[in-house]
């Protein structure tokens, strides 16, 4: 019956041009984020004919009987709706169908969406950590909605996967940046709940309508003016985490009769003091949508959007401080200025962009083509001192331990760590008083021997600029196959320098590199950063330290063909990639004075990449499926510079990664049980990483690259969900996966200071576990919508197994450790010990939820939410943690240079409050 | 339903199966040093090819006679862990064993005990440095070439370490005294013995109860055989395990049969060289007798006589009964140096065969008995002014000593001598009759002298400071770190018009010590003069010790003939690199 049923499709597929015949077409969205839906079924009640809506929520039936139908439009979480229709021979228009969404459990949540973007927001130069992968959205599959959303105290990564790994598109340009690789998330100011509300995300492996997406999935932020649901809404929120209250509204006017329409958004955010002491958030941002419809085929639409940011924040620091300190929250990076808080490391963001889209529509085409600029300006300060006592209050001859030996002097710094705040903080008062003194020793030098400040505050700046087009394409050839492709360019201009923030009273600052000053004698070039202006004495707004630009430039083609059939769908694509970028110094560096300035190599890179899945409708419940993905990437510039900030030298033989991804899945629904299984397998081979750190050993900073890494993630992710009535969910979902290195590649090690030339070497990590990212993942949580749109959640997550960011050092083979450790048996233990990777303690929260959706009229509604996470106030959740980069060579003490922790806040509450009209 | 539950369970199999695994983590490999070089010659072959009876040369290791580069190897059979054994390593392939002298501390690291070295050993040197055949770095000693410390990176660029340190491997040569001294006749003999890891059974020590090493410097105990054959154990005072006491009864000592001039001195490579010994805690100590009240306190103005000093019965030739003493007596005789044994009871009264090394003092001038006098240690620094070899008009002469009082020479001595009163002459009282300008710095200051720092290690407020005893002392190596430090610094003196002397001159006495070596430290401590904001020329014919050590020695007279009628200004002019930082001290400084 059903392969007849096939046939007669086929049959009237083929025979759909016919002119006695009628054809009807439309696109499936969710009535509140405007984002297609996928899979919805549109049934001709009298003709037995159906068709289900594709990636873009787009369907076409062919074939059809003219004359009066009843058209039904069914899908899993969504209100069915239905349309009488009266259809005329050759093409009929549904236009847009809108569901309303049943599940209001996943619409509440998308609420929450800025909740996890603000933990994301993360960076520490020292440490791999990087953003969490935010695949979360609107999206069927339970696995992925529940772990977006409880899986992120403990830094969560899709299938282990860095952001990187993960294609962010807005309105189907891909928002990347070509340097290190990311899409960082802040630069959506924290409107993903409003603004940034419709998108369509694509799990793993699967084929999306918009790009060709990546080995960790994608999302593609549609800002397409029509799809905002018009009218007004308004939200206050008030929290305890970085940022204190939040304020939003936003207006969509829909589309008048000339054919405008526009949306506006803006949002506030803002904390005199965030949650960890010394720190404090102010956010702006705005955004504007506004779409000309042409004509029933063509659309313009612009967006802009930016916000400046600028926020203080804390960082990974030593456990000792923490204890010392009393709380897992310890800030080092604050202390008092004239009785007031301030802070040292201020991260100011600001990323206006514009986008223009014209949208082509007809028939079976739709066309979306892109023109785009970003401006991404991003500063962090922090101190700077010269021949002077280190200001950070964690430097270890500062802390106890350092005076295990003798306990007076241990007694003492406990005694002033507990009870002195400026020696558990950075005493400003005192960096201003030394700044002071040179000044007053000034006054009788002479010129030549005057002394510039002996701290400052600097600012490290990451500026790009992106230019971008882009054009893809979705082509329904008929019912069962659709064609989708797209080219795309991405030019990007990375700036990276220092500035003076501010010289803390003194007269200016010398701009030589502090820590190559025991080189005086011998190679006195070598103090130079910029050896064409030495010794230059730099003031507030000036440039100095490092000067370097990035030119890297992406073009892209790809192209995909889905076949969707009554028990099987297939789907298949390829991508071929150009990519070049180059290094620019500005400065000529006295540490490598012959290949710091001016342009470096142009690098290369042409890559390809194949994607194959396929899934069989086994009957209407149950569904198996396997995907397949196989391509090669160009090495991230971030990562190709062995020592960016000095030199245009990169790692021997850059080339491109090759990544394997496949996974099998088996997915079920029945009516009230529906669930996924999943196992997947991602080999990324021949990759580049590096890290940097500071090396009190050396007074440097060093640069850590790993070439020709190979990682192997694999794992499996369950997600279940129980209607125990209609209103009372049960979800469970498990990730259970092992992220590892699977060889052991080569390190190359620079030091900045020029100390000592680059060494390169084996470096042992095959087996050893990728940090931060918890393997073992579960949740369970019971949610119940509750008469008179009353919402209650409640869900415990416990996470384990993660490990620590280990540190290539620990891992070389140490070709003089011998002479200490003199005996076979001795040396195996202390290479066991000092190679031993450190595992973080695992981590249970327990997060309750409640809402109420007030309706004061048809029009207006009310909606309040109360989240109040980690409810029993777990306060030793380590987020993530890294080993230090150095080791120490003369004692080879492991616990020399303990890891550094960043935890979690304790309970952490979230109302807000929302009008909607 | 139920299908769907089957498709549930194979699809979980299916996905452990791809998360299975059981896999380690890949440990950094051992590394292991392995030697790619092979030894194509014994140690014995390769000292008996470059022996010379001198003392003191230096010559460079060719190609074999097959043409090809000369390797060697060893293993090491020294430590210098615990400091007494210093900057050496010592390897020993079977055939005979090899001094290698490294200039580098913390050497047991690098070459351990018990592990097998490898070393191209063609263009380096080899020669002898007192008598003892070495590895070493060409330096010049007496404006001779001489053996010195090897450059340590330069050593390491021909030496490989092989395999990991095995002391089960170490071989330990049982020796008697007898046969050792015997071996010191012959050439065959020195090759074949210098350096081995020794060890001597039944022995006693000389001094049990007594620590290794007493003061500053080095000190020399003794090994005893049944038989009464005693050999030479020199310990250090840089040895960890100095304090340490000497254990009584018989045992067995095990070290190094290092050389010295004439004589083998053993080098312990630790304690544990000493086996088998009674518990070493402290034999009785007889009382000290009490001191006779009615003729000295030992002060300048009270001094000791010799019976008081014969009444004190010194048991020990290194620990002092008395420290620091001024003693008062007539120089009788001394004890002759020449023959089989130099005792007391051997004492020649008189000026015949006449020591430098000593003289012994008694009550009376007329005194014949040697059971009335005392012994007394001269040092280099005394011996011009006091020993009877060189001044036979001493004799008979009412003298003042001042030193400590031990045992010397099997009887009553003093040692130590750090001053003296002889014609109403001292060490610390130069004769500055008629002087235009002198300093002895005794003041604990630097006088009128000042400093001018060329270069001054981070840290240092000056090279130079005043001290009582040593006069203006010159460092800039810093005990608190054990640090070497470069450092330039002039000790320089106030004007000094030399008005009408016809041949004004300078002279002075200095001691020097921890240089590199003492051919270094003539370069490294060297006499400047100026006239009157001029440049600094170095005076020639300064009168260096001939060892390095704390005994001060006079400079002579160095002639300022060619400054007559001028102002000047002398300077005492100090380096020192990183590498070694050595000790200057200079007192009595005096222009007449």
């Amino acid at each position: 019956m059903r392969l007849k049923l096939f046939l007669l499709l086929l049959l009237s597929a083929a025979m759909s041009m016919t002119a006695q015949t009628a054809t009807l077409t439309g696109m499936v969205v969710n009535s509140n984020t405007g984002s297609p839906v996928n899979g919805a079924t549109v049934q001709l009640r009298n003709q037995s004919k159906t068709a289900d809506s594709g990636l873009g929520g787009d369907f076409r039936i062919g074939g059809i009987l003219p004359g009066t139908e009843y058209v039904t439009v069914t899908c899993e979480g969504y209100a069915a709706a239905g349309f009488e229709v009266n259809l005329l021979p050759g093409d009929n228009s549904l236009g847009t169908v809108r569901l309303e969404p049943q599940d209001f459990t996943s619409d509440f949540y998308s609420d929450q969406d800025d909740l996890v973007f603000d933990d994301a927001v993360f960076d520490d130069e020292e440490s791999m950590a990087q953003s969490v992968s935010a695949l979360n959205g609107a999206n069927d599959d339970v696995f992925y909605n529940n772990a977006s959303y409880n899986f992120s105290p403990m830094y969560y990564r899709f299938r282990g996967l860095d952001n990187a790994y993960q294609t962010v598109y807005i309105n189907g340009v891909a928002m990347n940046d070509l340097v290190r690789g990311r899409f960082n998330f802040s630069s959506l100011m924290g409107m993903t709940s409003r603004a940034f509300r419709n998108k369509t995300t694509s799990v793993g492996l699967d084929a999306a309508a918009y790009g060709f997406g990546d080995i960790g999935g994608s999302v593609n932020y549609n800002t397409i003016t029509d799809t905002y649901a018009p009218g007004f809404n308004g939200s206050v929120a008030y929290t305890n985490s970085n940022y204190m209250l939040r304020a939003m509204v936003q207006y969509a006017s829909g589309m008048n009769k000339h054919g405008w329409a526009f949306t506006l958004s803006a949002i506030g955010r803002y904390a005199k003091e965030g949650i960890v002491e010394g720190t404090f958030y102010n956010s702006g941002g705005l955004f504007l949508s506004l779409e000309k419809l042409l004509n029933e085929n063509n659309s313009l639409t612009l967006t802009a959007f930016g916000g400046p940011t600028q926020r203080a924040t804390g960082g990974a620091t030593l456990q000792e401080a923490y204890d010392l300190a009393g709380s897992n929250l310890y800030n080092p990076f604050w202390g008092y200025q004239d009785g007031k808080k301030r802070s040292s490391r201020i991260t100011e963001t600001y990323d206006p962009t514009v986008m223009l889209n014209w949208l082509f529509k007809k028939d079976r085409v739709q066309v979306n083509t892109a023109v785009s600029a970003r401006w991404v300006h991003y500063n962090r300060s922090a101190l700077q001192y010269y021949k002077a006592n280190d200001p950070n209050p964690t430097y270890y001859r500062y802390l106890p331990s350092y005076y295990e030996d003798d306990q007076e002097l241990f007694d003492l710094y406990s005694y002033l760590w507990r009870n002195d705040v400026n020696t558990r903080q950075i005493d400003w008062d005192e960096l201003y008083r030394i700044n002071e003194l040179n000044n007053v020793q000034n006054e009788t030098l002479a010129n030549a021997d005057k002394k510039g400040s002996s701290y400052i505050l600097e600012n490290r700046t990451n500026n790009q600029f992106n230019f971008m087009l882009n054009s893809y394409l979705n082509y329904n050839i008929n019912s069962v196959m659709s064609l989708q492709g797209g080219v795309s360019l991405n030019y990007t201009k990375s700036m990276n320098y220092k500035t003076v923030r501010d010289l803390l009273g003194g007269e200016f600052w010398l701009d030589i590199d502090p820590f190559s000053d025991r080189d005086i004698t011998i190679a006195p070039d070598n103090l130079q950063n910029d050896l064409d202006n030495p010794n230059r004495r730099v003031v507030k707004g000036d440039k100095f330290g490092y000067n370097y630009n990035i030119y890297a430039l992406r073009a892209e083609a790809w192209l995909q063909n889905l076949i969707v059939l009554p028990h099987w769908n297939f789907n298949y694509g390829v991508k071929v990639s150009y990519t070049q970028f180059q290094r620019e110094g500005r400065m000529r560096n006295g540490r490598a004075p012959e290949n710091s300035l001016g342009y470096g190599d142009m690098l290369t890179f042409d890559n390809a990449g194949l994607k194959l899945g396929a899934t069989w409708k086994v009957n209407g419940r149950n569904y198996l499926s396997a995907h397949a993905e196989y391509g090669t990437r160009a090495p991230l510039p971030d990562y190709v510079y062995i020592s960016p900030r000095v030199k245009n030298t990169t790692i021997a033989n850059p080339e491109s990664e090759r990544d394997l991804a496949l996974d099998l899945g088996y997915a079920w629904n029945y009516r009230n049980f529906r669930g996924s299984i999943t196992g997947y397998y991602t080999a990324v081979n021949n990759a580049v990483e590096r890290t940097g750190f500071y090396d009190e050993s050396f007074n440097t900073y060093t640069n850590y690259t790993l070439s020709g890494v190979k990682r192997v993630y694999k794992g499996i992710e369950v997600g279940m969900e129980f209607k125990a009535s209609p209103s009372v969910t049960l979800t469970a979902v498990g990730s259970f996966a092992r992220a590892q290195y699977k060889n052991n590649p080569q390190g190359t090690r620079s030091f900045e200071n020029g100390l000592y030339p680059d060494t390169t070497q084996t470096v042992y990590l095959k087996n050893y576990f990728l940090g931060s990212t918890p393997q073992t993942n579960m949740n369970v949580g019971i949610n119940w919508a509750a008469p008179y749109q009353w919402f209650f959640g409640i869900n415990g997550t416990w996470q384990g197994n993660a490990y620590v960011n280990l540190a290539p050092a620990y891992h070389e083979a140490l070709p003089t450790l011998w002479q200490q450790y003199g005996t076979e048996q001795e040396l195996q233990a202390k290479i066991a010990e000092l190679s031993q990777q450190d595992k973080l303690k695992d981590a249970f929260t327990l997060n309750v939820s409640i809402g109420k959706l007030i309706y004061i009229n048809r029009k207006v509604s009310l909606n309040f939410n109360l989240n109040i996470n980690n409810i029993l106030n777990n306060k030793d959740i380590v987020t993530y943690a890294y080993q230090q980069g150095r080791i120490d060579t003369k004692n080879w003490d492991r616990d020399a240079y303990p890891n550094r922790y960043q935890y979690a806040q304790g309970i952490r509450i979230f109302l807000n409050a929302g009008i909607r009209f | 339903m139920k299908k769907s539950l089957l498709y549930i369970a194979s699809a979980m199999l299916g996905a452990a199966a791809l998360t299975a695994c059981g896999d380690d983590f890949v440990r950094p490999p051992m590394v292991f040093p392995t030697a790619t070089i092979e030894a194509n010659t014994s140690i014995l072959d390769l000292k008996t090819d470059y022996w010379a009876t001198d003392r003191n040369y230096v010559k460079t290791i060719g190609l074999t006679k097959a043409g090809e580069h000369t390797i060697i190897k060893g293993r090491v059979v020294s430590s210098d862990a615990t400091g007494n054994i210093y900057k050496s390593v010592i390897i020993y392939d079977g055939s005979a064993a090899l001094n290698l002298a490294i200039n580098a501390y913390d050497l047991y690291q690098t070459y351990q005990f018990g592990q097998e070295v490898v070393i191209d050993v063609t263009d380096l040197k080899i020669g002898g440095y007192n008598g003892l055949m070495q590895l070493g770095g060409e330096g010049t000693y007496n404006n001779a070439p001489s053996m010195t410390f090897i450059d340590s990176d330069l050593f390491a660029e021909h030496a490989q370490v092989n395999g990991l340190a095995n002391p089960q491997l170490v071989d330990t040569i049982p020796a008697d005294i007898p046969e050792v001294l015997a071996a010191k006749n012959s050439t065959e003999g020195l090759i074949l013995w210098q350096s081995r890891l020794v060890r001597f059974d039944n022995v006693r020590w000389d001094a049990p109860g007594q620590p290794y090493c007493e003061g500053t410097s080095s000190t020399n105990r003794y090994i005893i055989d049944q038989t009464g054959s005693q050999l030479l154990v020199r310990n250090s005072s840089y040895a960890s395990f100095k304090n340490e006491l000497l254990p009584a009864g018989y045992g067995s000592v095990t070290g190094i049969l290092s050389y010295y001039g004439t004589d083998w001195q053993l080098m312990l490579i630790d304690s544990e060289g000493c086996q088998g010994f009674e518990d070493s805690s402290d034999p009785d100590q007889p009382g000290q007798p009490d001191t006779p009240g009615e003729e000295g306190d030992g002060t300048e103005q009270s001094p000791l006589s010799v019976s008081q000093v014969i009444a004190l019965n010194p048991s020990s030739t290194t620990a002092a009964v008395a420290s620091e003493v001024w003693v008062k007596g007539y120089i009788v005789g001394s004890m002759p140096t020449g023959g089989a044994s130099t005792t007391l009871s051997g004492t020649t009264f008189g000026t015949d065969d006449a020591a430098t090394t000593n003289m012994v003092i008694a009550a009376a001038p007329d005194v014949t008995d040697a059971s009335q006098c005392i012994g007394i240690q001269l040092p280099a620094s005394m011996r011009d002014a006091l020993s009877l070899a060189n001044q036979p008009g001493n004799l008979g002469k009412e003298v003042m000593l001042k030193g400590d009082v031990m045992k010397y020479c099997g009887g009553p001595g003093l040692k130590n001598l750090t001053d003296y009163r002889l014609d109403g002459k001292g060490f610390d009282k130069p004769d500055t009759s008629d002087a235009i300008f002198s300093e002895t710095f005794a003041a604990s200051s630097l006088g009128g002298f000042t400093i001018d720092n060329i270069e001054l290690p981070a840290g240092f407020e000056a090279v130079w400071k005043g001290s009582a005893n040593y006069g203006a002392v010159a460092t800039a190596y810093d005990s608190g770190s054990k640090t070497d430090y470069a450092a330039d610094s002039r000790l320089v003196s106030p004007l000094i018009d030399l008005g009408t002397a016809a041949s004004p001159a300078l002279s002075f006495e200095h001691a020097l010590n921890f240089f590199a070596d003492i051919a270094t430290a003539r370069q490294q401590a060297t006499v400047e003069v100026r006239v009157e904001g001029g440049e600094w020329t170095t005076l020639e014919g300064v009168t260096y010790p001939t060892e390095m050590g704390w005994s001060f020695v006079p400079s002579g007279s160095i002639s300022l003939a060619d400054f007559a009628g001028k102002k000047i200004q002398i300077a005492f002019h100090y380096t020192s690199t990183a590498a070694k930082a050595g000790t200057w001290e200079v007192k009595n400084v005096i222009i007449k």
